[in-house]
């Protein structure tokens, strides 16, 4: 070998070592986490296609996020590597955060109990933790954890998109069909809020449960719980899903359903038809062929997306300046949904338009035209700066 | 004898009305006014005197934009549903002729030797190089998600297009197809316009409610102007549509959910006039004498005629579904 050759070999070696070294410099690792056996992924569940739930495991969602973002992390010389886990419990899951120290951006699909558990026992700090699947009003409020950020909107919000349309429509005598479970009445307590604030009356409130005992038709005989009250929509609150089902068109007199079934409100739908939503669920058909993309499947998507555009506005990838992103309400983050998203400071939820929609229809986009708030029109839908309880 | 008169006169009076119709179509720069229509597949072609609409020409799926070629013989339409470019003939005013592209074709152009289209497929993420004698496909080069704006410089070196979801303008040489560099600007980049010494690059974002001013010899960002209508808030100032007038003093930007345009004096970066439109302001086109601007409102389904000697609203017309892109023969 010359020496001319042996130079030229140290400094192609040097260049590689330099090359792997700036690679690696610029690596942001986020972490997918989820529960392996979650009863909301229940085969049978998943085949019903009940409204407001669930089309399968949101994790196809994040990987098309990673993938739109692979240009951007090119330009920025950042590279978004996404992670994924899943455990047995919201125990070993807690652990895997607490002892990952690759990583301090999590997305986690948890339901409200779980994530619940998880917001009062994580240890490490300085994290980001993305809710993608739990609408409970109180991990917002009252239980509030400021590590944790809210892609899936609050009950609060799907509540308030639904009263504004009652109120563009002046359908303001509501009849409240509420199931047993905690959820469900987390939700028609929202409800309840929601008509409070805007003036929708109430006319009777009932208990449904899913039986067929005669002995028990007045709480499940849908003809009967229905009523003869003067009234303009039945709200519904099933989270569960199995009886709302049967609820439209077998009801006393002829009136529309709202709530869990029927008029739902929406973090997304496959039919959306504006702002690129065709190109997004086109995209995520392509790599899903057997179904749709849900509002859970959105969230998942807009918290990988929330992340790389708080990247790109300090280009940096440290946990302080990725948060301070994250907490202006300059975000600027394109959910494809026509407005410009960011996240509210005093409870770390993610603003952004709720989508009434039918089975197979989009409705209305909330807010609704005419909805005004003095800074932002979609702090319209959920609990406002003066309304919040949430401290951090 | 008199039937021979009469039939003589039905003669005279047919060949007379052929002539006035072959002479108005045959001459050039008929002034007439083509819109594509995304939701109703046909182009609505308007001519320019009543503003009547003369002709509705059934186009493939999703016409979106529109180009005519070098000497305005032919107007060429992608059609973004049926991944193909549709070729009206101005004479006849009808489709006589389609290229393939890639999936979901967007916005093009030609280059200026009039060989290649480059057209945004949008839903392949890529900028696809079109041979228009072969017709096929030659080349595509990978882009962000969702590629939509595309421009040339006039010697056909330099490509931009945006990408709406990566958030930046992707500097293309075309002679090696490569890309240059990527500018990153602000949220959903969407469309260009070139100063006349090509030496600013304007580009539209969307969602930030901005303009970026890119100069073309640094690459590097030179200006920001944001944009206000009175009465209107940030959030709903979605800009897109972006027309230069020749001199390069003036530009004329449609805001989109605002519902105005906005006239910004380039030099100064002021902006001069916000003028009321219709719903969903999108893409605007330029009269030849600068007298007149079109603008396509895509959410009242109609375009509205702007006469920009005082800067008030002429009319508005009734199109098909959902408006794109007016283009100007003249």
């Amino acid at each position: 070998m010359t020496k001319k050759n042996k130079l030229k070999n140290i400094i192609i070696t040097l260049i590689l070592i330099l090359v792997t070294f700036t690679a690696n410099g610029n690596d942001l690792r986020i972490t997918y986490l989820d529960l392996k056996n979650d009863y909301r992924y229940d085969e049978n569940l998943l085949y019903a296609r009940i409204q407001l739930k669930p089309t399968g495991r949101p994790l196809v969602a994040v990987k098309i996020a990673e993938d739109e973002s692979k240009i951007i992390g090119d330009a920025l010389d950042v590279n978004f590597i996404l992670d994924n886990y899943s455990f047995d419990s919201v125990a070993d899951l807690n652990n895997h955060i607490n002892t990952n120290d690759q990583s301090f951006i999590f997305i986690v699909d948890l339901d409200t109990d779980n994530l619940n558990w998880l917001s009062q026992n994580i240890l490490k700090k300085n994290i980001i933790i993305f809710n993608i699947s739990s609408y409970n009003n109180s991990l917002r409020d009252v239980n509030c954890n400021k590590n944790i950020f809210h892609a899936i909107p609050s009950y609060n919000m799907l509540t308030d998109a639904l009263g504004q349309y009652l109120i563009k429509k002046n359908w303001k005598k509501v009849i409240i069909l509420e199931g047993p479970l905690d959820e469900d009445i987390e939700f028609s307590k929202s409800f309840k809020n929601t008509s409070k604030k805007m003036g929708i009356k109430i006319v009777d409130e009932k208990k449904f449960i899913l039986s067929n005992d005669p002995r028990e038709r007045e709480n499940n005989n849908i003809t009967l719980l229905s009523g003869d009250t003067k009234h303009d929509v039945i709200f519904l609150s099933d989270t569960e899903g199995e009886f709302g089902r049967y609820v439209p068109y077998n009801t006393k007199l002829p009136r529309p359903i709202i709530g869990t079934t029927g008029l739902t409100p929406e973090t997304w739908h496959w039919s959306f038809e504006r702002y690129g939503a065709p190109q997004l669920n086109s995209r995520f058909e392509k790599k899903e062929k057997n179904r749709r993309m849900s509002g859970y499947d959105y969230a998942a998507w807009i918290s990988f997306k929330s992340i790389v555009k708080s990247v790109m506005k300090n280009r940096s990838t440290t946990y302080e300046d990725i948060t301070r992103a994250l907490t202006d309400s300059n975000l600027n983050l394109d959910g494809f949904k026509g407005n410009s998203l960011s996240y509210r400071a005093w409870n770390n939820q993610l603003r952004q338009p709720i989508l009434l929609s039918t089975h197979n229809a989009l409705i209305e986009k909330t807010p609704i035209k005419g909805f005004l708030h003095e800074l932002n029109n979609m702090d319209t839908l959920g609990k406002d700066l003066g309304e919040t309880q949430c401290a951090f | 004898m008199i039937i021979k008169i009469k039939f003589i006169f039905k003669i005279y009076f047919i060949i007379f009305f052929i002539n006035i119709f072959t002479n108005n179509i045959l001459a050039k720069d008929t002034g007439l006014i083509f819109v594509s229509n995304e939701k109703s597949h046909y182009v609505t072609v308007i001519e320019p005197i009543n503003l009547s609409i003369i002709k509705k020409i059934k186009t493939s799926k999703r016409p979106r934009d529109m180009q005519f070629n070098f000497d305005n013989s032919k107007l060429y339409v992608a059609c973004g549903d049926d991944d193909i470019i549709d070729i009206i003939d101005i004479e006849k005013l009808e489709v006589v002729d389609q290229i393939d592209t890639g999936p979901s074709p967007e916005v093009f152009t030609f280059s200026p030797d009039n060989r290649y289209i480059y057209v945004s497929n949008e839903e392949d993420s890529s900028l696809g190089i079109l041979d228009m004698q072969e017709g096929i496909i030659m080349e595509s080069i990978a882009t962000g998600a969702e590629p939509e704006g595309v421009i040339i410089t006039k010697d056909g070196k330099t490509i931009y297009v945006t990408s709406e979801v990566a958030d930046m303008v992707h500097v293309i040489d075309s002679k090696d197809l490569f890309v240059k560099k990527n500018i990153i600007v602000g949220t959903r980049p969407r469309r260009f316009a070139l100063s006349p010494d090509e030496k600013e690059l304007w580009v539209t974002a969307e969602l930030s409610g901005e303009i970026y001013i890119i100069d073309t010899a640094t690459l590097e960002i030179n200006d920001i102007i944001n944009f206000l209508p009175p009465g209107f808030r940030e959030e709903d100032v979605t800009p897109v549509g972006l027309k230069m007038n020749k001199n390069g003093s003036l530009a004329y930007v449609s805001l989109g959910r605002a519902n105005h345009i906005a006239i910004v004096d380039v030099v100064s970066r002021k902006i001069i006039d916000y003028i009321l439109v219709g719903s969903r302001a999108w893409e605007v086109a330029l009269t030849k004498d600068e007298n007149r601007l079109y603008v396509a409102n895509g959410l009242s389904d109609d375009i509205t005629i702007i006469n920009l000697q005082n800067n008030s609203v002429i009319k508005s017309i009734p199109v098909g579904r959902v408006p794109y892109k007016v283009v100007i023969d003249d």
